[in-house]
């Protein structure tokens, strides 16, 4: 009975197995499926991307580095007290993203902004925001590790 | 022998976390200057336009992760053993594209193959550094 408690997941760890499935995602597509770059570059950041020879190779690393995100918020979900500090870095992730989006929709040009819709941004970054909030609230919670 | 692998951890895992947050810092909140930077440090040219600069930005926060996580193994190896794995993983896809890749990087970034070599070796110090130590 105890062993069956133990093996149920938490509401934090569903989320940051949520969080790691999307992000895997994104990195394996980004790095294999180099045609699908930019239909994921507008639904993921909101950006209309045009892949110049350049660009090509730039999204290369920002592929490996979502991947290895996903990994470790992965690991994070296996054990989240043991790795509560990863959570943490993962907060401060997801706080970095929310700003660089707002000043992405407040200052880019508008060429390079695929959603004009303000609701629908305001939607995207609250959601964002709300899944932040709830892994700091919810990581708050969990014992030190030893 | 385990002493010396150990140690050898230590301090690539380090460099590893502090080259990761320096260059993510840098790509964050100075993006202007990164151009130049990543000129001086990888011998990359860019032609610089606003869409090449705004994908530092996210390119940046997920290397500033890294770092910080770069951190947390290195604090405690032996608790942490098990972020050495996606480590592995992002450093092998770091030099599997630097290494087929190396051909376009010369053509399109203007970059010297001898220069790109040194990376993809400094890439391999850090990867082998943590499987040899998990090997021992």
């Amino acid at each position: 009975m105890a062993k069956k408690k133990q093996g149920k997941k938490t509401v934090l760890q569903w989320l940051l197995y949520i969080v790691s499935i999307y992000h895997l995602l994104l990195g394996v597509l980004t790095i294999f499926a180099k045609d699908l770059t930019v239909g994921l570059a507008k639904l993921a950041f909101n950006f209309n991307l045009t892949l110049t020879d350049q660009v090509y190779w730039v999204v290369n690393p920002l592929a490996a580095y979502l991947l290895a995100f996903g990994l470790f918020t992965w690991v994070a979900a296996t054990n989240p007290v043991k790795y509560k500090k990863i959570i943490f870095a993962g907060v401060i992730l997801f706080g970095v993203r929310v700003v660089q989006r707002l000043f992405f929709f407040l200052t880019a040009p508008k060429s390079l902004v695929s959603n004009v819709d303000p609701v629908r941004g305001v939607l995207f970054l609250l959601s964002i925001t709300a899944l932040g909030v709830a892994l700091f609230i919810l990581a708050r919670k969990l014992p030190d590790s030893k | 022998m385990v002493d010396f692998v150990f140690l050898n951890l230590k301090i690539a895992i380090f460099i590893l976390s502090l080259y990761h947050t320096v260059t993510a810092i840098i790509a964050i909140f100075f993006t202007n200057f990164s151009t130049k930077f990543y000129e001086w440090m990888y011998g990359f040219h860019f032609r610089g336009n606003d869409q090449l600069l705004l994908s530092f930005k996210p390119w940046g926060t997920f290397a500033l992760f890294s770092g910080l996580i770069g951190f947390i193994f290195w604090w405690d190896p032996i608790k942490y053993q098990l972020l050495s794995y996606p480590f592995i993983i992002l450093l092998l896809f770091r030099v599997s594209y630097r290494f087929i890749l190396r051909k376009k990087i010369k053509v399109h970034f203007n970059t010297p193959l001898k220069r790109n070599y040194f990376n993809i070796a400094l890439i391999l110090y850090f990867l082998l550094s943590i499987i040899g130590w998990l090997l021992v």
